[in-house]
Protein backbone atom coordinates (compact mmCIF):
# COMPACT_ATOMS: atom_id res chain seq x y z
CA UNK A 1 0.00 0.00 0.00
CA UNK A 2 1.74 3.35 -1.07
CA UNK A 3 1.70 5.93 2.04
CA UNK A 4 -0.27 8.78 1.27
CA UNK A 5 2.28 10.95 1.88
CA UNK A 6 4.20 9.72 -1.15
CA UNK A 7 1.19 9.67 -3.41
CA UNK A 8 0.71 13.64 -3.19
CA UNK A 9 4.25 13.68 -3.88
CA UNK A 10 3.95 11.67 -6.93
CA UNK A 11 1.44 13.82 -7.90
CA UNK A 12 3.55 17.23 -7.34
CA UNK A 13 6.27 15.51 -9.00
CA UNK A 14 4.10 14.94 -12.36
CA UNK A 15 3.41 18.53 -11.54
CA UNK A 16 6.95 19.77 -11.06
CA UNK A 17 8.10 17.58 -14.40
CA UNK A 18 5.74 18.09 -16.57
CA UNK A 19 6.62 21.21 -18.09
CA UNK A 20 10.22 21.27 -20.09
CA UNK A 21 12.42 24.27 -19.28
CA UNK A 22 15.01 24.18 -21.95
CA UNK A 23 18.13 24.16 -20.40
CA UNK A 24 20.41 25.79 -22.98
CA UNK A 25 23.95 24.33 -21.51
CA UNK A 26 26.44 23.42 -24.35
CA UNK A 27 29.94 22.14 -23.64
CA UNK A 28 31.27 25.27 -26.03
CA UNK A 29 29.60 27.95 -23.75
CA UNK A 30 30.79 26.33 -20.73
CA UNK A 31 34.57 26.03 -22.01
CA UNK A 32 34.21 29.70 -22.80
CA UNK A 33 33.31 30.69 -19.52
CA UNK A 34 36.15 27.90 -18.21
CA UNK A 35 38.77 30.13 -19.92
CA UNK A 36 37.68 33.98 -18.79
CA UNK A 37 37.53 32.91 -14.87
CA UNK A 38 41.00 31.47 -15.29
CA UNK A 39 42.10 34.11 -16.61
CA UNK A 40 40.25 36.07 -14.29
CA UNK A 41 42.21 34.62 -11.41
CA UNK A 42 45.65 34.61 -13.19
CA UNK A 43 45.21 38.34 -13.19
CA UNK A 44 44.22 38.55 -9.87
CA UNK A 45 47.29 36.68 -8.81
CA UNK A 46 49.43 38.76 -11.01
CA UNK A 47 48.19 41.91 -9.15
CA UNK A 48 48.75 40.71 -5.68
CA UNK A 49 52.35 40.01 -7.19
CA UNK A 50 52.58 43.94 -8.68
CA UNK A 51 51.01 45.65 -5.65
CA UNK A 52 53.52 44.00 -3.22
CA UNK A 53 56.56 44.80 -5.84
CA UNK A 54 55.52 48.25 -5.88
CA UNK A 55 55.53 48.59 -1.90
CA UNK A 56 58.94 47.26 -2.21
CA UNK A 57 59.93 49.87 -4.75
CA UNK A 58 58.22 52.77 -3.01
CA UNK A 59 60.26 52.03 -0.02
CA UNK A 60 63.67 51.57 -1.64
CA UNK A 61 62.78 54.63 -3.51
CA UNK A 62 61.63 56.52 -0.65
CA UNK A 63 64.83 54.78 1.87
CA UNK A 64 67.34 56.58 -0.80
CA UNK A 65 66.12 59.78 0.33
CA UNK A 66 66.47 58.70 4.28
CA UNK A 67 69.69 58.36 6.57
CA UNK A 68 71.08 55.18 5.87
CA UNK A 69 69.90 53.46 9.24
CA UNK A 70 66.12 55.28 8.85
CA UNK A 71 66.17 53.76 5.49
CA UNK A 72 67.58 50.26 6.16
CA UNK A 73 64.57 50.26 8.83
CA UNK A 74 62.12 51.40 6.49
CA UNK A 75 62.85 48.91 3.74
CA UNK A 76 63.76 46.19 6.29
CA UNK A 77 59.97 47.06 7.80
CA UNK A 78 58.04 46.60 4.64
CA UNK A 79 59.79 43.36 3.76
CA UNK A 80 58.52 42.18 6.84
CA UNK A 81 55.18 43.61 5.97
CA UNK A 82 54.68 41.87 3.33
CA UNK A 83 55.90 38.45 4.65
CA UNK A 84 53.78 38.55 7.50
CA UNK A 85 50.63 39.44 5.50
CA UNK A 86 51.36 36.46 3.03
CA UNK A 87 52.47 34.20 5.88
CA UNK A 88 48.66 35.20 7.14
CA UNK A 89 47.06 34.79 4.40
CA UNK A 90 48.06 31.04 3.91
CA UNK A 91 48.06 30.39 7.66
CA UNK A 92 44.08 31.68 7.57
CA UNK A 93 43.16 29.73 4.40
CA UNK A 94 44.03 26.55 5.86
CA UNK A 95 41.12 23.97 5.39
CA UNK A 96 38.46 26.28 3.34
CA UNK A 97 39.15 25.04 0.34
CA UNK A 98 35.67 24.15 -0.62
CA UNK A 99 35.03 20.98 -2.86
CA UNK A 100 32.29 21.23 -5.15
CA UNK A 101 30.64 18.09 -5.29
CA UNK A 102 30.30 17.73 -0.99
CA UNK A 103 27.50 17.17 0.59
CA UNK A 104 25.21 20.61 1.26
CA UNK A 105 25.99 20.11 4.99
CA UNK A 106 29.82 19.82 4.44
CA UNK A 107 29.29 22.81 2.71
CA UNK A 108 27.68 24.55 4.62
CA UNK A 109 30.00 23.89 7.36
CA UNK A 110 32.92 25.42 5.05
CA UNK A 111 31.05 28.25 4.31
CA UNK A 112 31.01 28.90 7.72
CA UNK A 113 34.60 28.04 8.69
CA UNK A 114 35.18 30.60 6.01
CA UNK A 115 33.21 33.16 7.33
CA UNK A 116 34.70 33.17 10.58
CA UNK A 117 38.21 33.43 9.05
CA UNK A 118 37.19 36.03 7.31
CA UNK A 119 36.42 37.77 10.97
CA UNK A 120 39.87 36.79 11.81
CA UNK A 121 41.36 38.59 8.90
CA UNK A 122 39.62 41.33 10.16
CA UNK A 123 40.96 41.63 13.58
CA UNK A 124 44.52 40.72 12.40
CA UNK A 125 44.30 43.79 9.59
CA UNK A 126 43.12 46.14 12.43
CA UNK A 127 45.93 44.89 14.22
CA UNK A 128 48.21 45.28 12.22
CA UNK A 129 46.97 49.16 10.97
CA UNK A 130 47.24 50.05 14.71
CA UNK A 131 50.97 48.60 14.96
CA UNK A 132 51.72 50.76 12.05
CA UNK A 133 50.23 54.36 13.59
CA UNK A 134 52.52 52.89 16.39
CA UNK A 135 54.96 52.24 14.17
CA UNK A 136 54.79 56.10 13.02
CA UNK A 137 54.26 57.76 15.38
CA UNK A 138 57.51 55.99 17.14
CA UNK A 139 59.44 57.14 14.41
CA UNK A 140 58.54 60.75 14.28
CA UNK A 141 60.13 61.13 17.68
CA UNK A 142 63.16 59.21 17.20
CA UNK A 143 65.66 62.16 15.58
CA UNK A 144 67.66 59.49 13.37
CA UNK A 145 64.58 58.02 11.69
CA UNK A 146 62.33 61.11 11.42
CA UNK A 147 60.36 60.74 8.81
CA UNK A 148 58.42 63.54 6.18
CA UNK A 149 54.78 64.65 6.61
CA UNK A 150 53.99 63.14 2.87
CA UNK A 151 55.23 59.80 4.62
CA UNK A 152 53.21 60.23 7.55
CA UNK A 153 50.08 61.53 5.41
CA UNK A 154 50.68 58.14 3.57
CA UNK A 155 50.90 56.02 6.22
CA UNK A 156 47.56 57.72 7.79
CA UNK A 157 45.70 57.42 4.54
CA UNK A 158 46.58 53.78 4.15
CA UNK A 159 45.77 52.98 7.58
CA UNK A 160 42.39 55.02 7.66
CA UNK A 161 41.66 53.02 4.19
CA UNK A 162 42.41 49.55 5.40
CA UNK A 163 40.21 50.30 8.55
CA UNK A 164 36.99 51.30 6.13
CA UNK A 165 37.73 48.19 4.35
CA UNK A 166 37.57 45.90 7.93
CA UNK A 167 34.43 47.56 9.12
CA UNK A 168 32.95 46.65 5.24
CA UNK A 169 34.50 43.61 5.20
CA UNK A 170 33.34 42.37 8.52
CA UNK A 171 29.41 43.09 8.07
CA UNK A 172 29.52 40.99 5.06
CA UNK A 173 31.49 38.12 6.88
CA UNK A 174 28.61 38.58 9.15
CA UNK A 175 25.79 38.96 7.21
CA UNK A 176 27.14 35.53 5.33
CA UNK A 177 27.59 33.35 8.56
CA UNK A 178 24.25 34.46 9.92
CA UNK A 179 22.86 33.06 6.45
CA UNK A 180 25.04 29.77 6.55
CA UNK A 181 24.14 29.54 10.73
CA UNK A 182 20.36 29.73 9.84
CA UNK A 183 20.80 26.72 7.38
CA UNK A 184 22.25 24.42 10.32
CA UNK A 185 19.58 25.69 13.04
CA UNK A 186 16.83 24.73 11.16
CA UNK A 187 17.45 21.19 11.09
CA UNK B 1 27.93 5.56 -26.76
CA UNK B 2 31.25 4.32 -25.71
CA UNK B 3 32.72 7.17 -24.06
CA UNK B 4 35.78 8.64 -24.87
CA UNK B 5 37.02 10.85 -22.76
CA UNK B 6 35.89 13.49 -19.72
CA UNK B 7 34.52 15.76 -22.57
CA UNK B 8 31.98 12.89 -23.96
CA UNK B 9 31.03 11.67 -20.29
CA UNK B 10 29.98 15.51 -19.34
CA UNK B 11 28.37 16.03 -22.65
CA UNK B 12 25.92 12.98 -21.69
CA UNK B 13 25.68 14.37 -18.13
CA UNK B 14 24.15 17.89 -19.86
CA UNK B 15 22.03 15.67 -21.99
CA UNK B 16 20.68 13.34 -18.64
CA UNK B 17 20.35 16.27 -16.09
CA UNK B 18 20.14 19.06 -17.53
CA UNK B 19 16.43 19.91 -17.17
CA UNK B 20 16.13 19.02 -14.21
CA UNK B 21 19.46 21.18 -13.04
CA UNK B 22 17.15 24.21 -15.47
CA UNK B 23 13.99 23.68 -13.08
CA UNK B 24 16.67 23.60 -9.63
CA UNK B 25 18.31 26.64 -11.09
CA UNK B 26 14.27 28.13 -11.40
CA UNK B 27 14.09 27.50 -7.84
CA UNK B 28 17.10 29.34 -7.01
CA UNK B 29 16.54 32.22 -9.42
CA UNK B 30 13.49 33.92 -10.81
CA UNK B 31 15.08 35.92 -13.39
CA UNK B 32 15.66 34.38 -16.47
CA UNK B 33 18.88 35.81 -16.64
CA UNK B 34 20.46 35.63 -13.84
CA UNK B 35 18.68 32.04 -13.24
CA UNK B 36 20.91 31.42 -16.73
CA UNK B 37 24.11 32.52 -15.11
CA UNK B 38 23.48 30.51 -12.24
CA UNK B 39 22.88 27.39 -14.71
CA UNK B 40 26.41 27.99 -16.51
CA UNK B 41 27.91 28.25 -13.40
CA UNK B 42 26.70 25.03 -12.48
CA UNK B 43 27.25 23.22 -15.47
CA UNK B 44 30.80 24.78 -14.73
CA UNK B 45 31.10 23.42 -11.55
CA UNK B 46 30.40 19.69 -12.49
CA UNK B 47 32.85 20.34 -15.33
CA UNK B 48 35.75 21.51 -12.79
CA UNK B 49 34.38 18.53 -10.38
CA UNK B 50 34.09 15.74 -12.64
CA UNK B 51 37.83 14.80 -12.42
CA UNK B 52 37.61 13.76 -8.85
CA UNK B 53 34.00 11.99 -9.43
CA UNK B 54 35.19 8.08 -8.68
CA UNK B 55 31.91 6.66 -8.17
CA UNK B 56 31.65 6.99 -4.48
CA UNK B 57 27.75 8.09 -5.65
CA UNK B 58 25.51 7.89 -8.25
CA UNK B 59 26.30 10.68 -10.67
CA UNK B 60 22.70 11.56 -10.08
CA UNK B 61 23.77 12.78 -6.16
CA UNK B 62 26.94 14.01 -7.76
CA UNK B 63 25.45 16.16 -9.92
CA UNK B 64 22.54 17.36 -7.99
CA UNK B 65 25.06 17.87 -4.53
CA UNK B 66 27.22 20.71 -6.81
CA UNK B 67 23.67 22.32 -8.66
CA UNK B 68 22.42 22.64 -4.69
CA UNK B 69 25.93 23.95 -3.16
CA UNK B 70 26.45 26.43 -6.26
CA UNK B 71 22.38 27.73 -5.74
CA UNK B 72 23.37 28.53 -2.11
CA UNK B 73 26.24 30.62 -2.51
CA UNK B 74 23.54 32.19 -5.46
CA UNK B 75 21.13 32.97 -2.55
CA UNK B 76 23.86 34.13 -0.51
CA UNK B 77 25.00 36.38 -3.29
CA UNK B 78 21.86 37.80 -3.84
CA UNK B 79 21.01 38.73 -0.15
CA UNK B 80 24.79 40.34 -0.27
CA UNK B 81 23.73 42.33 -2.96
CA UNK B 82 20.22 43.17 -1.28
CA UNK B 83 18.12 41.97 -3.57
CA UNK B 84 14.19 42.08 -3.37
CA UNK B 85 13.72 38.61 -3.08
CA UNK B 86 10.34 38.48 -1.93
CA UNK B 87 9.11 40.03 -5.69
CA UNK B 88 9.93 36.96 -7.25
CA UNK B 89 7.18 34.20 -6.80
CA UNK B 90 4.55 36.11 -9.11
CA UNK B 91 6.70 36.68 -11.89
CA UNK B 92 5.99 33.78 -14.73
CA UNK B 93 8.81 32.49 -16.78
CA UNK B 94 9.55 34.55 -19.89
CA UNK B 95 12.04 31.83 -20.83
CA UNK B 96 9.87 28.41 -20.68
CA UNK B 97 9.60 26.07 -23.25
CA UNK B 98 7.04 27.87 -25.75
CA UNK B 99 6.32 24.03 -27.01
CA UNK B 100 4.76 23.33 -23.61
CA UNK B 101 0.96 23.08 -22.68
CA UNK B 102 0.12 26.55 -21.08
CA UNK B 103 -2.06 25.06 -17.99
CA UNK B 104 1.30 22.56 -17.56
CA UNK B 105 3.20 25.58 -17.40
CA UNK B 106 1.04 27.58 -15.32
CA UNK B 107 1.06 25.00 -12.62
CA UNK B 108 4.44 24.50 -12.94
CA UNK B 109 5.19 27.94 -12.01
CA UNK B 110 2.92 28.24 -9.13
CA UNK B 111 4.98 25.07 -7.65
CA UNK B 112 8.23 26.64 -8.57
CA UNK B 113 7.08 30.13 -7.07
CA UNK B 114 5.79 27.94 -3.78
CA UNK B 115 9.16 26.34 -3.39
CA UNK B 116 10.82 29.69 -3.53
CA UNK B 117 9.18 30.77 -0.35
CA UNK B 118 9.80 27.60 1.75
CA UNK B 119 12.50 27.99 4.32
CA UNK B 120 16.34 26.95 2.75
CA UNK B 121 16.37 23.73 4.69
CA UNK B 122 13.38 22.81 3.46
CA UNK B 123 13.42 23.46 -0.13
CA UNK B 124 16.41 21.40 -0.99
CA UNK B 125 14.89 18.35 0.20
CA UNK B 126 11.59 19.05 -2.17
CA UNK B 127 13.20 19.99 -4.86
CA UNK B 128 15.13 16.93 -5.33
CA UNK B 129 12.01 14.81 -3.92
CA UNK B 130 10.09 16.27 -6.54
CA UNK B 131 12.78 15.10 -9.36
CA UNK B 132 12.53 11.76 -8.73
CA UNK B 133 15.25 10.79 -5.83
CA UNK B 134 14.69 8.34 -3.27
CA UNK B 135 14.82 9.54 0.50
CA UNK B 136 18.23 7.87 0.98
CA UNK B 137 19.99 9.74 -2.23
CA UNK B 138 18.42 13.08 -0.99
CA UNK B 139 19.90 12.36 2.42
CA UNK B 140 23.34 11.73 0.46
CA UNK B 141 23.25 14.79 -1.16
CA UNK B 142 22.13 16.89 1.94
CA UNK B 143 24.68 15.10 4.14
CA UNK B 144 21.40 14.22 6.73
CA UNK B 145 20.05 11.11 7.72
CA UNK B 146 16.99 9.50 5.99
CA UNK B 147 14.80 9.83 8.74
CA UNK B 148 15.79 13.81 9.05
CA UNK B 149 15.15 14.61 5.59
CA UNK B 150 11.37 12.37 6.18
CA UNK B 151 10.57 15.05 8.98
CA UNK B 152 11.57 18.29 6.32
CA UNK B 153 9.56 16.49 4.12
CA UNK B 154 6.37 16.18 6.32
CA UNK B 155 6.71 19.55 7.70
CA UNK B 156 7.91 21.21 3.97
CA UNK B 157 4.33 19.25 2.48
CA UNK B 158 2.23 21.31 4.99
CA UNK B 159 3.73 24.17 3.92
CA UNK B 160 3.64 23.82 0.52
CA UNK B 161 0.03 23.05 0.72
CA UNK B 162 -0.51 26.16 2.61
CA UNK B 163 1.42 28.16 -0.01
CA UNK B 164 -0.74 26.61 -2.89
CA UNK B 165 -3.72 26.89 -1.45
CA UNK B 166 -2.55 30.61 -0.96
CA UNK B 167 -2.70 30.61 3.00
CA UNK B 168 -0.23 31.94 5.70
CA UNK B 169 1.96 29.28 5.86
CA UNK B 170 1.89 27.80 9.77
CA UNK B 171 4.95 28.30 11.82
Amino acid sequence: MTHPISEEWTALAAAWQSAPVAHGLSLETLMRRERRRRMLMTLVVVSEALISLAGLAFAYLAARRMPASGGSILVGGVVVYIAVLTAFTVWNRRGTWRPLAETTEAFVAISILRCRRGLRTVRFVIGIVLLQLLAMLVWTMLEPFRVGGMALLLSAGIGAGFLLWAIWYRRLMLRQLRLFESLVSSR
Amino acid sequence: MVETGPRERFARLLDEHGPALARLAAVYEWDPVEREDLLQEIGLAIWRALPSFRGESTERTFVFRIAHNRGLTHRWRQRRRGLDLSAAEQLPDERSDPSAGVAEQEQHERLAAAIRRLPEIYRAAVVLTLEGLSQREVGDVLGAQENAIAARLSRARRLLRDLLNAKEPAS
